[in-house]
């Protein structure tokens, strides 16, 4: 009996359990170039997002129209068709946005995320659940960069929420802190980044010893072949059977 | 005694390995290497066939899973034209939809694409400006623009919309002169430099280098950024040497 993955657990994968930044490790340029404030980091995300989706969506309605050997050439027309709608939407609707972003929203194009997904699950799924797995890895992504530009923000100038002008801002931190610029420059990005991945490992791993996730599992969901995690239990299962026989053969 | 403590010390260790090293199981053909691992209990076999058939009730139906056997039509109708006209069918349609979008897309947000541009330069002449109330556009001999200010009627100079090539495209500089053709201020109107480091340019201590040049453009290049600052100074550069006099100008 085979039953069917809910569309809140494949919301939730995209957010958590397969966050795309810190999990898949997918997207790293876009999440280190333009941490360097929340309310960049958030533009940045709900642009991604809104790609994911639609993209998502269309590669997903045409699946059984696009022959295999030219999809990748496919998806990349509709991603950067959307990619450009969105850049353009941008320009004329947020221009403050479009001038601290800049190269980064055509760029979305070549973000890794949007063409693993359209790869990986649109192409073999039914257009709802593809929008709900593009609205869930574009949120997972906006809050892998959230998080990442609120250290960087934070630490890199005492404030939080300036402006995407570069002005305005909450000013958390008090005088005494004397904000550390290397936070928003590339090296800060790699810092921060490095240390929260390695804290996200650390959760992982001490989930999977306890028996709550089982990263075997994930790592086979993550790329969509549910059937290779089958396949290395059975394997697992020759080798030690296997195992049993030899060593009782010696004895 | 002893070596069968060891055998139950080492199994122990073995569960604990095998489940992070399920990978480099199936390279496992030698048996010098099986030799050097205890047999597990039996238990352990039984534990896994019943994880395999929990798992099989839990499988998330892939479509794809169930298309693989398509694939091989696919194969032999590769080298059919019929498959290539469809190939390359499909590309143009969706090529075309997409055009489509873009077309549509473009048309609605030309005009306040534009209009953010005339505010953007706009509020660039009275940031240089402080006191001009308005501004009048003025074609020169040559067919270039430039904009006249106003202070309450009386010229107080002129701004040029000069730009130069930087490191990801072009660099609009809104350049403010006197009559006596010196800079009076500049500001970025648009670029696409790198952010964070090329539009290190938009900072005040490198624009105020800029008040005062007269015939050239007398500014260091920020370091790291070169090819952004030059870019600048390009649009100075043409600012200063383009051919208008504005007493002349108001004569007319």
């Amino acid at each position: 009996m085979k039953k069917k993955k809910s569309l809140g657990s494949i919301f939730k994968d995209g957010l958590i359990t397969n966050n795309p930044t810190f999990v898949q490790l997918l997207g790293m340029c876009p999440t280190l170039a333009t941490t360097t404030s929340v309310i960049n980091a958030i533009g940045m995300g709900a642009a991604t997002t809104a790609v994911l989706m639609f993209s998502n969506l269309f590669i997903s309605l045409l699946r059984k129209f696009i022959p295999k050997q030219v999809r990748i050439a496919a998806y990349i027309v509709i991603i950067s068709g959307f990619v450009t709608t969105v850049e353009l939407l941008i320009k004329a609707f947020f221009p403050s946005l479009d001038a601290s972003l800049g190269l980064f929203i055509p760029l979305i194009v070549v973000n890794c995320i949007i063409l693993a997904r359209a790869e990986a699950f649109a192409s073999k799924n039914t257009p709802l659940r593809s929008v709900v797995d593009g609205l869930g890895t574009g949120l997972g992504f906006m809050l892998a960069l959230v998080l990442v530009a609120a250290v960087r923000e934070l630490l890199g100038s005492g404030m939080l929420f300036a402006g995407s002008d570069g002005t305005g801002g909450v000013q958390i931190l008090g005088d005494w802190f004397s904000p550390a610029t290397i936070f928003l420059m590339p090296t800060g990005a790699f810092l921060t980044l490095g240390c929260i991945i390695a804290v996200v490992q650390k959760i992982r791993s001490v989930a999977a010893e306890k028996g709550r996730i089982d990263t075997l599992k994930s790592d086979a969901a993550e790329h969509g072949y549910y059937s290779e995690y089958l396949a290395k239990l059975e394997s697992k299962k020759h080798f030690i059977t296997r195992q049993k026989a030899d060593s009782g053969e010696k004895e | 005694m002893a070596n069968n403590e060891k055998k139950i010390m080492d199994s122990e260790i073995l569960e604990n390995e095998e489940i992070k090293e399920v990978d480099e199981l199936e390279f496992v053909s030698s048996e010098d290497d099986v030799k050097d691992y205890p047999a597990p209990e039996v238990d352990e076999v039984k534990m896994i066939e019943a994880t395999i058939e929990a798992e099989s009730k839990n499988i998330i139906k892939d479509e794809y899973d169930e298309e693989i056997e398509e694939d091989g039509d696919e194969d032999d109708a590769e080298v059919s034209p019929r498959y290539l006209v469809k190939l390359v069918l499909v590309l143009t349609i969706i090529c075309t939809g997409i055009a489509l979008l873009l077309a549509i897309v473009n048309s609605v947000t030309k005009d306040k694409i534009a209009e953010n541009i005339a505010k953007q330069q706009e509020a660039a002449i009275f940031t240089i400006f402080e006191n001009g109330n308005s501004t009048e556009e003025y074609v020169t001999a040559d067919g270039e623009t430039v904009y006249i200010v106003y202070k309450d009627g009386e010229a107080i100079g002129y701004c040029v919309n000069a730009s130069g090539t930087g490191f990801g495209g072009e660099v609009q500089v809104m350049v403010g002169l006197k009559s006596d053709k010196s800079v009076r201020g500049i500001k970025i109107v648009s670029m696409s430099e790198t952010p964070g480091i090329g539009t290190k340019v938009q900072g005040e201590s490198f624009l105020r280098q800029f008040v005062g040049n007269s015939g050239k453009a007398d500014a260091d290049i920020i370091s790291g950024a070169t090819f952004s600052s030059k870019a600048v100074i390009e649009a100075v550069d043409y600012a200063l040497a383009l051919d208008f006099d504005l007493n002349e100008a108001l004569h007319n």
